[in-house]
C-alpha cells in the first residue's frame, strides 16, 4: 500500500469509529458524510484536529468549507494540495 | 389586509411583495406568487389524497425550498404540520409520528424510508409526497413525486382554515423518553410573527439566514415572521451549519442582512468562519437565543462583525418568544447579558415557592401569559394542567420552569432551570430521558447524565454495570445514538462501580453531575 491508501483507509476508520452519528453506515472514501448527517459539527471539528495531528499540517479556517470535507476522497485532496503547497 | 391564518400567509406575501427574492434556495430562487403558486398546487395534492382538516401531516426533510413549501402547503390544507428530524434516529422519528398519528408525510423518499415511518402499521397514512426515488417505499401508500405535476391533482378546494384551528405540533424531548408535542394555533402562531417582525424590524429588505433545523422551534422566524414582513429567507442547508466557512461565505455571497440563530454557532463562526475575508457589509443585525453566549465570545464576535446590532431573544417554544434585548454594545468581561424586557402584548410573573409574587431584584420561577402561547400539549392533559396557573382575577400563566429575576428597570435576568431539563446547542434535552436510554441497554444497572464541562455543548454521563456486565464506551455510545437526538448522545462515558447516595438511600445526581461537568479538561 503507498502512504496515501494507508491514510485514506485511517481516516475512514477513524471517522467510523470516533466520529460517525450512524453506527449502521460503514464510511467509504466516497461516503457523503454531510448531507447524510454521518458527521455533526463537533465532529467536523474532530476531523480537522486529526488530520492537523496525524499530517503535522495547519488547515486555515476558510479551507474548512463542504467542498473541502464532503468526503474522505476531497479531504485526501485538500490534504495532498495542501502539502504541495 | 393582514392575513388571520397561516394558511394565508405566502398568498399574504406575494401580493405585499409580487417580485424580488423570497425563498433564495441552495439551488434555484422563488418569488412570493411562485410559492404560493407550489404551495397551492401541494396544499390541493393534499385534500385530494383525502387529508382533511385537523389532521397530522408530518415534513420531513432537510432544509430546502421544498421544506419551506411543504410546511404551508400544510397548512392550506387545514391539516396540522409536524416537523420531524430528517437526521433524527429511526426510533425517535417513529415514536413522534406515532404519538402525532400521523396521516401524510411530506419529504425526500430515502430520508422517509429511513425514518421507518410508512411501514408503522397502526398509522393511516393516506398519502406519501416525496422527492427523489419515490418508487422505493412501502406498497399500500400512495406515493406522488412532488416534482411530477402529472400525479399532483390540482382542482380539489382548500378548504376554509380559522384562527383558532390547531396550526403545528412541535417536540421536544420527554423526561421519560416519550416526545412531548407543543401545539400552536394560526392565532398564536401569527401574534409570534407579528412580535418577532415588529422587534426585529423586519422589511422587504431584510434577507434572513437562519442557522436552524425545521423541527426546531426557532424556525419560525424564518417560516412565519419572514412571509409576514416579506422579506426573503436564503436558505442554509445543515451542512452550511457544521462549515462555518461555508456558512459566511455564502451569507457574504448573498448579501444577507440579518441571522438568527444559537450561541454555540455563532461562536464556531466566530472561530472557524474566516470573518476577515468575508463582506460582511449588508448585515445588520444578529439575533441569538435559545441558551446563554458565553460573554468572551459574544464579545468576539461583537468586534469581528462592527456596526452589527445583537439582540438576545427568550422565549421557551410553548410561547415562542417573552422578552428581547437590543445590545447597547459589548456586555463587559464576565458581565452576564440579560433576556431584556418583556415584548409587547407579554405578561411576565416572578414567583416564589408558594407562587406568591417576588419583589424586584429576587429570583423566582417565572410564569407568562401572552397571545403566543401554545395552546396545549397534544395528548397529556395532565401535563398542560401541571403546566398552567389560572388567577381569580387576570389572565391565565404558563409555567416555564425557568429561574428569573426582574430588575429595578423591568428588564428580565435568566437564571437557569428548576428541573433536569438542559440547553445544548440551543435544544432541550431532558437528562432522565437520556439516562432511561442508557438504563435501557441489557448491561447497564444505573445511569446519570448532565452536561459535560462548565460552558457545555455536550453530554457527559456516568453509568454503573449489571453484574458481571461487561460493555465497551464506544458501543453504549452507539446504542445511546440508535435511541436519542445525536445532541443527546454522550460524548464522554465512564463506568464505576457504585454511585454515591444521598442519606436517604437515592443516588446522588447532583454529586455526580458536578463531577461530571468537572472531569472536562479545558481546551
Amino acid at each position: 500500500m503507498n502512504p496515501v491508501t494507508t491514510f485514506t483507509v485511517a481516516l475512514c476508520e477513524f471517522i467510523d469509529d470516533e466520529v460517525s452519528l450512524d453506527p449502521d453506515t460503514a464510511v467509504e472514501p466516497d461516503t457523503d458524510l454531510l448531507t447524510t448527517g454521518l458527521v455533526d459539527s463537533l465532529g467536523a471539528m474532530e476531523i480537522v484536529h486529526w488530520i492537523e495531528e496525524s499530517q503535522g499540517l495547519h488547515i486555515d479556517p476558510a479551507e474548512v468549507t463542504i467542498e473541502n470535507f464532503q468526503t474522505v476522497d476531497r479531504m485526501i485532496a485538500l490534504v495532498a494540495r495542501l502539502k504541495s503547497q | 389586509m393582514k392575513p388571520a391564518t397561516l394558511a394565508e400567509l405566502v398568498l399574504y406575501a406575494s401580493s405585499i411583495r409580487p417580485a424580488g427574492d423570497a425563498i433564495v434556495g441552495l439551488e434555484e430562487n422563488f418569488t412570493w406568487p411562485e410559492v404560493e403558486e407550489r404551495t397551492r398546487k401541494l396544499g390541493q395534492a393534499l385534500v385530494g389524497h383525502g387529508v382533511a382538516p385537523g389532521d397530522r401531516v408530518a415534513v420531513i426533510r432537510p432544509k430546502g425550498h421544498e421544506s419551506f413549501e411543504a410546511v404551508h402547503a400544510a397548512f392550506r390544507a387545514g391539516a396540522i404540520m409536524v416537523p420531524i428530524d430528517p437526521m433524527a434516529p429511526a426510533a425517535a422519528a417513529k415514536a413522534v409520528a406515532a404519538d402525532a398519528g400521523i396521516s401524510a408525510v411530506i419529504g425526500h423518499a430515502p430520508t422517509i424510508k429511513r425514518s421507518g415511518i410508512p411501514a408503522l402499521d397502526h398509522l393511516d397514512i393516506k398519502v406519501v409526497l416525496s422527492t427523489g426515488n419515490t418508487g422505493a417505499l412501502t406498497d399500500p401508500v400512495p406515493m406522488v413525486d412532488i416534482n411530477s405535476p402529472m400525479e399532483l391533482s390540482h382542482d380539489d378546494d382548500l378548504p376554509h382554515v380559522q384562527p383558532d384551528d390547531p396550526a403545528y405540533l412541535i417536540y421536544t424531548s420527554g423526561s421519560t423518553g416519550v416526545p412531548k408535542g407543543i401545539l400552536h394555533t394560526h392565532r398564536s402562531a401569527l401574534a409570534y410573527a407579528e412580535l418577532a417582525a415588529t422587534e426585529h424590524g423586519l422589511t422587504q429588505e431584510d434577507r434572513l439566514a437562519a442557522m436552524t433545523a425545521l423541527h426546531f422551534d426557532m424556525s419560525t422566524l424564518e417560516l412565519y415572521a419572514v412571509p409576514l414582513a416579506g422579506s426573503a429567507v436564503v436558505q442554509m442547508s445543515e451542512p452550511h451549519l457544521r462549515f462555518p466557512a461555508s456558512f459566511t461565505e455564502r451569507a457574504a455571497t448573498e448579501r444577507t442582512t440579518v441571522w438568527y440563530g444559537i450561541p454555540f454557532l455563532l461562536e464556531q463562526i466566530l472561530t472557524r468562519g474566516a470573518l476577515a475575508d468575508r463582506d460582511m457589509s449588508a448585515l445588520r443585525s444578529v439575533i441569538y437565543g435559545g441558551e446563554v453566549f458565553p460573554t468572551s465570545a459574544l464579545r468576539g464576535l461583537m468586534a469581528a462583525l462592527p456596526g452589527v446590532r445583537f439582540e438576545n431573544v427568550y422565549g421557551p417554544a410553548e410561547v415562542n418568544a417573552c422578552t428581547v434585548h437590543h445590545l447597547p454594545g459589548p456586555p463587559d468581561e464576565g458581565e452576564d447579558v440579560p433576556v431584556g424586557p418583556p415584548c409587547a402584548g407579554v405578561a411576565l410573573l416572578i414567583v416564589d415557592d408558594d407562587e406568591q409574587p417576588v419583589p424586584h431584584g429576587e429570583m423566582g420561577a417565572l410564569w407568562v401569559s401572552a397571545p403566543t402561547r401554545m395552546r396545549q400539549y397534544w395528548n397529556r392533559p395532565d401535563l398542560t394542567e401541571a403546566t398552567r396557573r389560572r388567577r381569580p382575577e387576570g389572565p391565565d400563566w404558563y409555567v416555564t420552569g425557568d429561574l428569573a429575576t426582574r430588575d429595578e428597570h423591568g428588564v428580565i435576568w435568566f437564571h437557569g432551570r428548576r428541573d433536569h431539563q438542559v440547553k445544548l446547542r440551543g435544544i432541550r434535552v431532558e437528562l432522565e430521558g437520556v439516562e432511561s436510554a442508557l438504563t435501557d441497554h441489557p448491561e447497564v444497572l444505573q445511569a446519570v447524565a448532565g452536561p459535560w464541562g462548565a460552558e457545555p455543548g455536550t453530554l457527559a454521563a456516568t453509568v454503573v454495570l449489571s453484574d458481571g456486565g461487561a460493555v465497551d464506551i464506544r458501543s453504549l455510545q452507539k446504542w445511546s445514538a440508535r435511541r436519542l437526538p445525536a445532541v443527546a448522545v454522550p460524548a464522554h462515558l465512564e463506568v464505576l462501580t457504585s454511585l454515591p447516595q444521598t442519606p436517604s438511600g437515592k443516588i446522588d445526581r447532583k454529586s455526580v453531575r458536578a463531577r461530571l461537568a468537572a472531569t472536562k479538561e479545558p481546551e
